[in-house]
């Protein structure tokens, strides 16, 4: 127990000294926040909203923050085009290069009814191919300060705590259906954990003496669409070449059309796809299920990421992609840890702060 | 000099020690239980053995008036015996869109939602055939059992398939003296007191 201690002891502290937001030269640059309106006197939040995040984010971290209205100034000097307002996914990588920043966080809002805010944040890191995206709804008036409070602890905890993402809890006595790489022994310890800690598993890969999924597939999972909240890779479709014309042949022609069916359905339409999957797994229980607990654990046991679907909602509520094996029996431990982080109620870093906007 | 080795010989030794009751904490017995099973209820009992020994698995639930339907048990073959049943999924799994068009890179990520909803859907797909089982079979608790050598740990899962819930779990090491009678007959104890 001793020697693990200490080996994440030291894994934690060079992981803090690695870490991207301790360290002065990380640079996180944000984009606008595009107004999906079609009233454009709300076009001072597109500049508003990110300047403020920058603030409150700069206010707790020694970052080097870059703030549109500069980038847009640095693009146009630089390269000769402007900063847009909107950017596909398959943009960003080249984009990332010509600010010369670690992370990139954009988005857009939409007022509402009630002066209420819908607001859409994407934060893609450097190098990594990958996207977080949630949202955040709140009124647009008298609490637009907290509403900005709310938004910049999402993504300081992302940042920050290992892809830490939390809307909401799993309610306790929920039934839960739960997906993981473990078998026998070990995931009737992460069932019994499950179970002493309030919730109902519900017959979910359960069913089975073995477990045959495989550690690499497995880990596939982590990344998760869903309605307004999605951890996921991006992906370029220029890069697909599926020509065809008078040249080629009626085989040739059915195989790229059937190539682009499975394209459209898998990648691009892929959250329309998964909706109705969460749909018929509802269904399968009878409209029973409360949540899809999905957690993979690395081969050893020494950590896992895990996920949390609501399946009636049909949204990602929480997420983190490290948790560490501590003491005790790993899986026991790992849950006990996971379980109780959610639980934790977050207390507002930014209360209290000086900030400009 | 010597004080000094003997430091570093009995660091080395209490960090084996500890490593040594880590790996031990995963042979704890550990239960779980939301509901009791009582005796006389219909069950489906799924073990992994030869036939001979699931013979004596079945008898010591019948000895305890459980209706043990003939799922897993009517066939004079065992799944370990039938290649293609037992690794049909490791198969589909393992095999690869990739490695046939190498010239569709940028299709990675399809093929790997498409992988991922394969899995979900064929849990679901399990779950309807519980369903079928429970209704066609009258059967009330699927019941999992692994039996593990002495110094392992044999483990057991009941699911409810009314509510198609889990409603026993235990790993229970498995002692010296322990033989599959004994082994079944805790486990029987075990669901029925849920203790």
């Amino acid at each position: 127990m001793l020697y693990r201690l200490i080996l994440v002891s030291t894994f934690v502290l060079m992981m803090l000294a690695g870490t991207s937001l301790s360290h002065a030269s990380t640079v996180v640059s944000f984009g606008y926040l595009a107004n999906k309106s079609s009233n454009s006197s709300y076009d001072y939040l597109e500049t508003l909203f990110p300047n403020s995040f920058a603030s409150s984010l700069s206010a707790v971290f020694d970052v080097k923050i870059k703030k549109p209205q500069d980038i847009d100034k640095d693009l146009k000097k630089r390269f000769n085009v402007p900063l847009k307002k909107e950017y596909e996914p398959y943009e960003l990588p080249p984009l990332m290069e010509q600010i010369g920043t670690d992370i990139f966080i954009f988005g857009s809002f939409e007022p509402l009814r009630n002066s209420q805010v819908k607001i859409v944040i994407h934060i893609f890191l450097e190098g990594s191919n990958e996207m977080f995206t949630f949202t955040n709804v709140g009124q647009m008036e008298t609490e637009i300060f907290k509403l900005v409070d709310r938004i910049s602890l999402v993504v300081l905890d992302f940042l920050q705590d290992d892809h830490l993402f939390k809307s909401t809890s799993m309610k306790d006595g929920s039934r839960v259906a739960i997906l993981t790489n473990i078998e026998g022994v070990e995931l009737n310890n992460l069932y019994a954990s499950m179970m002493k800690l309030g919730y109902r598993i519900l017959c979910f890969q359960s069913n089975e003496i073995r477990n045959y999924m495989k550690q690499e597939e497995f880990h596939k999972l982590k990344y998760i669409r869903s309605k307004e909240n999605s951890y996921d890779t991006i992906s370029d479709w220029r890069k697909l070449k599926l020509f065809r014309g008078s040249w080629t042949g009626i085989r040739y022609n059915t195989t790229v059309s059937y190539l682009q069916r499975i394209y459209k359905i898998y990648d691009l339409n892929y959250l329309e796809t998964k909706l109705k999957l969460l749909d018929r797994l509802s269904k399968a229980f009878k409209g029973k299920a409360d949540y899809l607990f999905i957690i993979g654990f690395d081969e050893k046991k020494n950590r896992a990421w895990v996920r949390c679907v609501d399946i009636e909602k049909k949204e990602l509520i929480w997420m983190k992609s490290t948790i560490w094996h501590v003491k005790g029996e790993p899986v026991n431990d790992i849950v006990s840890q996971a379980i109780a982080l959610m639980r934790k109620e977050r207390k507002n870093p930014f209360m209290g702060l000086k900030r400009t906007r | 000099m010597k004080t000094s080795a003997l430091k570093i010989a009995l660091i080395i030794g209490l960090l084996f020690v500890l490593a040594g009751s880590e790996s031990c904490t995963t042979k704890k017995r550990v239960m779980s239980s939301t509901q009791k099973i009582p005796a006389g209820t219909s069950v489906a009992v799924v073990i992994e053995c030869p036939n001979n020994i699931k013979n004596v698995v079945i008898t010591r639930f019948m000895k305890k008036n459980f209706k043990v339907r003939a799922v897993n048990y009517s066939d004079l073959y065992t799944m370990k015996d039938i290649y293609d049943v037992k690794d049909f999924k490791k198969i589909s799994y393992n095999a690869s869109l990739k490695n046939d068009e190498k010239s569709l890179l940028s299709m990675e990520k399809t093929f790997d939602n498409i992988y991922k909803l394969h899995f979900y859907n064929f849990e679901i797909n399990k779950i309807q055939t519980l369903k079928e089982i429970k209704d066609k079979w009258n059967v009330k608790y699927l019941i999992l059992l692994d039996l593990g050598e002495w110094e392992e740990v044999s483990w057991g899962r009941a699911i409810d398939l009314s509510t198609l819930e889990l409603v026993w779990v235990e790993n229970y090491p498995t002692q010296y003296n322990d033989v599959v009678e004994t082994i079944i007959d805790h486990f029987i104890n075990s669901m029925m007191s849920g203790m």
